[in-house]
């Protein structure tokens, strides 16, 4: 039976080599560790030893191809008859192969030409760059709760950046926004409901149960579970709801409780988000003042809407 | 167990087992060179008498270190042809489930601690192993095996000064193969290798490595000295490796002849110089010898067939065996 | 509930092991008669005798060695090291041997061995025997890495690691040895992977390993005087690293210190905050920030030691300021 003749695998991570020369031509004798062709890995150039007595035969490759190691080259047949019956076309090096062609000793001209010219006369790509932007459309220097929570209640970053919010912008600086005045929504909503109900129960709180309608509302209009309401008392005192939430840092909005006095509204100068509520004989006054930057129009009225309907209906929101 | 090898079942295992590293080795070379085996090996091939005479004279419960020419060491000690080619080829039913290759087989069942791709890395692993078995107050031996190159390294003085100290059954079996990698030893290692040993006190010998009832006989008369509280001992074997340094170093005349090479394989290669004897003692006819070799090379052929269609191991066991969880 | 030094926590868990399982021994440098440097071992081979508490020559590649190959073969060796500093002259036989014998093996072979060895700088000892290498160690797979920040903690993870089945290093701070804290005298283990939350708060997550807990918790009482409310967290293992609590509070808070006595460049601080950083990034409302020794060699003179190390003062300053929003940030 015939021996193969592989090319050999002679290191690590080595998938193939190139056939620098045939020592040994078709129809020479052969014995086993003598050298029959030489490779040349990425490493050095080293004679390969033949592995059987023999004939070598059916060389199926040229000098300077590159060859997976592995492939059959060539083959050691037993008799010198044998030779002829084996005979095959030899794979001629390949483009690929050319670096080396020119150890070789009949290197194939053709193809080194074309090799060269596709190395060096192929003008690399110039990438065009487009021209900086300018700075104020640059990135936003915002941390990343508060990317995620501008993204959530459809703030623009970038508006309130235009309109003078100081970088880098905090979670508590979406609720805080002074940038631009504030703007108003206001509401009369019939009181009935809610004072039947504060009547019936001794326990319930008015100014808490303002701030479940508020903090509710929130989180059905913006989908969310953060949403807490930091409670200004008329002492100057805050207090938060719920009691073990979020910081102050992420209250979503501020509530003013003035139905124990002769007031109606309330718009702070420093900005944020203020629901205020005022009491008028068998009506409340909602106020919600808010930065259009920070909580567009069309959501502060949703939100507003959302909040007087749960103070005329009372019922639906503790259920 | 206790006596150096002297009837006929002993010496026609002796040459069996020289054979199967032999044949072991042949294939594993073959299964590189055809990119079948992935990664890097170094072949034992020519050092046969060292491991067998070596392991021949140990129970199964003494344990061996090996090194990165590790194979022939692993057979001697009792693995099986099937789970090694699978672990050389990196298949799920290799000695190490494929985790180890060819430089890391370790075989607990007969012994064997684990090659070492670190040179000289297993012979604190090897003296640390006969502390345990000294503490136990068992009668193990530990037999670390390692090259002539890893006696440049520190840690083998460190622990022989330790075993030295406390008397550990541990035997430092030096494999001189005359070449440090792709260096002459004589360029890399001053003085006489067995006088570091005797620096520490440690008995220390020289044998014919390739004289396999010779190095038998000598660890047999040492391995039962050191089960007696009288080690550690120290052994240079004298041998020499056929191959390049691993499979790929074929050209090496820079650092060795192919004279050298051609000669030692004609005079002192350890299956024929056996072989030779067993016949001339009429202990085994040259037919016996060529059938025994013939089997051998089957069960070779067919562990190979069987490790090229084994699977590898399913990708889920890439992060299994990181710990060793506790239950 | 008694209190005992750090240095009595440890000796007390290696003698309750060493009399429970018989396979445990210790060996090391001067671990018998003389009981280590800082006397931990002390009364040791009183109790077992040189058979189990073994002294060895001055050669740490060599004894680490003889663990490997012991705990291979059965044994439970408890090696001591006797400066964090010469892990480098270990690392060989630890990372290449013991680490990555189980897996090598495929499972076959178990390196169940303690290296216990120390960390810390402030001890006016220089660049030699002052280094917190940790993080070198967690780097390797197949190495646990536990890290006790007072006598309770070192009593519990020394306890846990010689029970492991794997190779474990534990650090213990060498400052705090004389350090006193509450040890129960009941047996008691600490899980590994379990971090333990000291303190609780709301803006700001204070993360401190070994002595850096305490540090972080000074820093957590000087802002508390601020108004600003910090939680603690002490890890306890670094490898396993128990990950959940410290998302599960940062995700609270919002803000994130990682205070470590390794050199902060790629040290245990920066997979600390890298892991916030990637699991917990939209919940954070500044960046997290670390605190390692600066990454100088520790020098000798105590006017330049004293600055290498984070200082509560530090802690707290830097909480300060991404409590209220400033940018820390390179433009």
């Amino acid at each position: 039976m015939p021996f193969e003749v592989k090319m050999p695998q002679l290191g690590m991570n080595q998938d193939s080599a190139v056939i620098v020369a045939w020592l040994k031509a078709a129809g020479d004798k052969v014995t086993r560790g003598e050298p029959i062709f030489e490779v040349e890995t990425d490493k050095a150039t080293m004679e390969v030893e033949a592995a059987g007595d023999g004939y070598l035969a059916g060389i199926r490759v040229e000098e300077g191809a590159d060859i997976p190691v592995g492939d059959v080259i060539a083959l050691i047949v037993e008799t010198e008859d044998a030779v002829a019956e084996h005979a095959c076309a030899p794979v001629p090096a390949s483009v690929e192969a050319t670096e080396t062609a020119e150890v070789a000793p009949n290197p194939t001209p053709a193809p080194e030409t074309t090799a060269k010219a596709e190395e060096t006369v192929a003008p690399a790509p110039v990438e065009v760059r487009a021209p900086a932007p300018p700075a104020l459309s640059g990135p936003i220097l915002a941390s990343p709760l508060a990317k995620r929570l501008a993204k959530e209640r459809g703030v623009d970053l970038a508006a309130l950046r235009a309109g003078g919010l100081p970088e880098p912008i905090h979670a508590a600086d979406l609720s805080r926004a002074a940038t631009g005045g504030q703007s108003q929504l206001g509401a009369r909503i019939s009181g009935d409901a809610l004072t039947a109900l504060l009547q019936r129960s001794e326990n319930a709180d008015r100014t808490v149960l303002f701030a479940a309608f508020a903090a509710g509302a929130w989180r059905d209009v913006f989908e969310t579970d953060d949403a807490t309401i930091a409670i200004r008392g008329l002492d100057g005192a805050t207090v938060h709801y719920p009691a073990h939430g979020e910081a102050e840092a992420g209250a979503a909005m501020s509530l003013v409780d003035l139905c124990d006095t002769r007031l109606q509204g309330y718009a702070p100068a420093s900005g944020g988000i203020t629901l205020s509520v005022g009491a008028d004989t068998d009506q409340f006054a909602l106020t919600l003042s808010f930065n259009e930057a920070s909580l567009p129009m069309a959501h502060a009225i949703t939100l507003l809407d959302a909040i007087a309907a749960r103070v005329e209906d009372p019922i639906r929101q503790l259920i | 167990m206790a006596d150096a090898k002297t009837n006929t079942e002993d010496y026609l295992q002796m040459y069996r087992q020289m054979v199967r590293i032999r044949t072991f080795e042949d294939n594993a070379n073959q299964l590189y060179l055809d990119a079948k085996m992935p990664g890097l090996t170094h072949m034992y091939s020519g050092e046969e008498a060292v491991a067998v005479g070596i392991c021949e004279a140990l129970k199964v419960t003494d344990k061996i270190t090996s090194t990165h020419r590790g194979h022939g060491h692993c057979v001697a000690k009792g693995a099986a042809f099937k789970e090694m080619f699978c672990e050389l080829l990196g298949k799920e039913e290799g000695y190490c489930r494929g985790k180890g290759g060819s430089m890391h087989i370790a075989d607990q069942s007969n012994g064997n601690l684990g090659a070492n791709a670190i040179v000289g890395g297993s012979m604190g692993i090897a003296t640390g192993s006969a502390l345990r078995a000294k503490m136990q107050g068992s009668d193990d031996v530990t037999v670390c095996f390692f090259g002539d190159g890893a006696t440049a390294q520190g840690l083998m003085y460190e622990v022989m000064n330790m075993a030295a100290l406390w008397k550990l059954p541990v035997i430092y079996a030096c494999e001189n193969n005359g070449y440090s990698e792709y260096t002459k030893t004589d360029e890399i290692a001053a003085g006489e290798i067995t006088a570091r040993a005797e620096a520490f006190g440690i008995e220390a010998h020289k044998v014919d490595g390739q004289d396999v009832l010779a190095v038998n006989a000598l660890t047999t008369e040492l391995v039962q000295r050191a089960r007696n509280g009288e080690g550690p001992f120290f052994i240079e074997l004298d041998t020499y490796r056929y191959h390049g340094h691993h499979v790929g170093d074929i050209n090496r005349t820079y650092y060795r002849t192919k004279d050298e090479e051609a000669e030692w394989k004609a005079k002192r290669d350890p299956i024929k110089l056996f072989g030779d004897w067993l016949t001339g003692e009429g202990i085994a006819s040259e037919d016996e010898l060529a059938a025994l070799g013939e089997e051998v090379r089957s069960e070779a052929a067919e562990a190979v067939a069987y490790a090229l269609e084994a699977p590898y191991p399913d990708g889920s066991e890439v992060d299994m065996h990181v710990f060793l969880e506790t239950t | 509930m008694r209190s005992i030094t750090l240095s009595q926590a440890v000796n007390e868990a290696i003698a309750e092991e060493m009399r429970r399982d018989e396979t445990v021994f210790l060996i090391g440098e001067d671990v018998a008669e003389a009981g280590t440097p800082f006397k931990v071992t002390s009364g040791l081979v009183e109790e077992f005798g040189t058979d189990r508490v073994i002294d060895t020559p001055i050669a740490e590649p060599g004894f680490m060695g003889l663990a490997v190959g012991a705990a291979m073969t059965g044994a439970r060796p408890i090696v001591d090291l006797m400066f964090g500093d010469f892990l480098f002259l270990v690392m060989d036989q630890l990372c290449n041997q013991a680490a990555k014998t189980h897996y090598m093996s495929g499972g076959k072979l178990n390196v169940p061995l303690v290296l216990r060895t120390n960390l810390g700088a402030t001890r006016r000892s220089a660049a030699q025997h002052s280094q917190s290498l940790h993080a070198l160690v967690a780097h390797i797979p197949g190495l646990k890495v536990a890290m006790p920040s007072s006598a309770y903690e070192a009593k519990g993870l020394m306890k846990t690691a010689i029970r492991d089945d794997n190779p474990v290093v534990i650090f213990e701070d060498k400052l705090m040895y004389q350090d006193k804290a509450e040890v129960p005298e009941e047996e008691f283990l600490i899980p590994f992977g379990e971090a333990k939350v000291l303190r609780e708060g709301r803006d700001v997550t204070l993360i401190g390993t070994s002595s850096m807990r305490q540090v972080c918790e000074a820093a957590a009482t000087m802002l508390e005087a601020d108004g600003v409310s910090a939680e603690v967290i002490d890890p306890r293992t670094i490898a396993p690293l128990d990950e959940a609590t410290i998302l599960q509070s940062v995700k609270k808070t919002t803000r994130a210190i990682v205070v470590d006595e390794g050199h902060q460049n790629f040290g245990t601080t920066a997979e600390i905050a890298a892991r916030i950083s990637e699991k917990a990034f939209y919940h954070l409302d500044a960046p997290v920030i670390r605190m390692g020794a600066m990454d100088v060699p520790i020098p000798f003179s105590p006017a330049l030691e004293d600055l290498t190390v984070p200082t509560p003062e530090q802690v707290a300053e830097n909480a300060r300021r991404i409590v209220a929003g400033e940018l820390i940030h390179a433009l």
